[in-house]
């Protein structure tokens, strides 16, 4: 009977321990602003390559669950190549993106890390082109995975919107013109994930971009 | 517990060594390859970016390698068509690298006028294309410079058959902090 209680004991502490490192209420990622505006594209790509994006592949499980990611090599075997097609609001095509991220060094589950670090080269033709660049928080996508997990659904963030670009000077989040109309553009971004959970093949996003040309 | 999440191993990046060279009186060189058939992870030619097609534009993405030919990165490389000063369009081409644990950079191509036999490069006959250094983070960020794109063709496997190859040769300086 003894061993029992230990047991239980044991197991009830492990798994409360792992829901307040996950859902610790005293971490909070501070994160950029929604801006509105002209400069907010949409996208949606099924040309995303590199590290799984769900919750098992922010716990780093992902290649246990679901087999290898993309890529083998050690070197990139964290990090995630996109292609993206950039829409207005009217839906019409005005600019293509190609976006290289990594998951961000020493990224630490006791504080509630769970960071990306994106670089975007943003083409608008017959105009120019920008770099683009911030520290990404995916700890609210973690959170609504675990927790959709934990209530018998997918290990996989159910909401319609989620801020990853996180705020303040630690996040470098910039824009920085290269050529043509835009060569010398400064500005800064906000990018929201746009409802995970429909398709987790198809990558959708919206990119709010203030840019000064 | 706390022990355990402390040092849970969440993804992290793998340091390679940085095969990096000194340039007499200040700078460095680095030099990057990319199998142009092993390596392409993407070319975006016809989807997603079929939109733009008849505007010249191109995506592409690759992995990157350093000299020893061993994967240290992703690259990607972008096409398109931009104003020039006499308002002409003329032929502009990105590179974005990423070394993960290192920082990424920009390197942007000279604009190329678009006569067809200039638009394939800036000197025909050794294929060799240049450009500068736009704008870096982390490691990168304190340096600028400029880089050649030569097309190679070589027997990497000792097989007979000759790949062809992209190097994208790199030299940089440190800022001046004053």
């Amino acid at each position: 009977m003894r061993k029992w209680v230990v047991l239980l004991g044991l197991l009830g502490g492990g798994l409360t321990g792992l829901m307040l490192v996950i859902f610790n209420p005293l971490v909070n990622d501070s994160l950029q602003r929604e801006i509105v505006g002209g400069g907010v594209y949409r996208y949606a790509s099924s040309d995303v390559y590199g590290m799984h994006s769900t919750t098992d592949g922010l716990l780093n499980i992902g290649r246990l669950l679901r087999g290898p990611a993309d890529f083998d090599e050690a070197a990139i075997r964290n990090t995630v190549a996109a292609v993206m097609v950039l829409r207005d609001s009217s839906d019409t095509p005005v600019a293509f993106a190609t976006r290289l991220s990594a998951s961000e060094r020493n990224s630490n589950l006791l504080f509630g890390e769970f960071r990306t670090r994106s670089y975007w080269n943003v083409f608008w033709p017959d105009q120019g082109s920008v770099y683009m660049q911030s520290l990404e928080s995916r700890r609210e996508l973690l959170h609504d995975g675990m927790s959709s997990f934990f209530l018998g659904g997918e290990p996989q963030a159910g909401g319609d919107r989620y801020m990853l670009t996180m705020a303040g000077e630690d996040a470098g989040n910039r824009i920085v013109g290269i050529s043509g109309l835009y060569s010398s553009a400064t500005g800064h971004y906000s990018e929201v994930l746009l409802n995970p959970a429909n398709d987790p093949n198809i990558q959708r996003g919206e990119l709010q971009l203030s840019i000064k040309r | 517990m706390i022990a355990g999440a402390y040092f849970y191993p969440l993804p992290n990046q793998l340091r390679v060594r940085s095969d990096i060279g000194v340039i007499a009186n200040g700078g460095r060189t680095e030099d990057f390859y990319i199998h142009l058939d092993r390596d392409r992870i993407i070319q975006a030619q016809e989807s997603p970016v079929a939109a733009f097609s008849e505007r010249g534009v191109q995506a592409e993405l690759f992995k990157l390698r350093n000299t020893n030919r061993k994967v240290i990165g992703l690259a990607s490389r972008m096409t398109g068509l931009i104003p020039a000063a006499n308002g002409e369009l003329e032929l502009a081409v990105n590179w974005l690298l990423l070394l993960p644990s290192r920082g990424s950079f920009v390197l942007s191509q000279n604009p190329s006028p678009l006569s067809p036999l200039l638009a394939e490069g800036a000197n025909i006959e050794l294929n060799i294309k240049r450009g500068r250094m736009v704008v870096g983070d982390r490691e990168f960020s304190e340096l600028a410079g400029s880089y050649v794109e030569v097309a190679l063709s070589e027997d990497t496997d000792g097989d007979g058959k000759a790949e062809n190859l992209l190097l994208l040769s790199t030299q940089l300086v440190g800022g001046d902090p004053a």
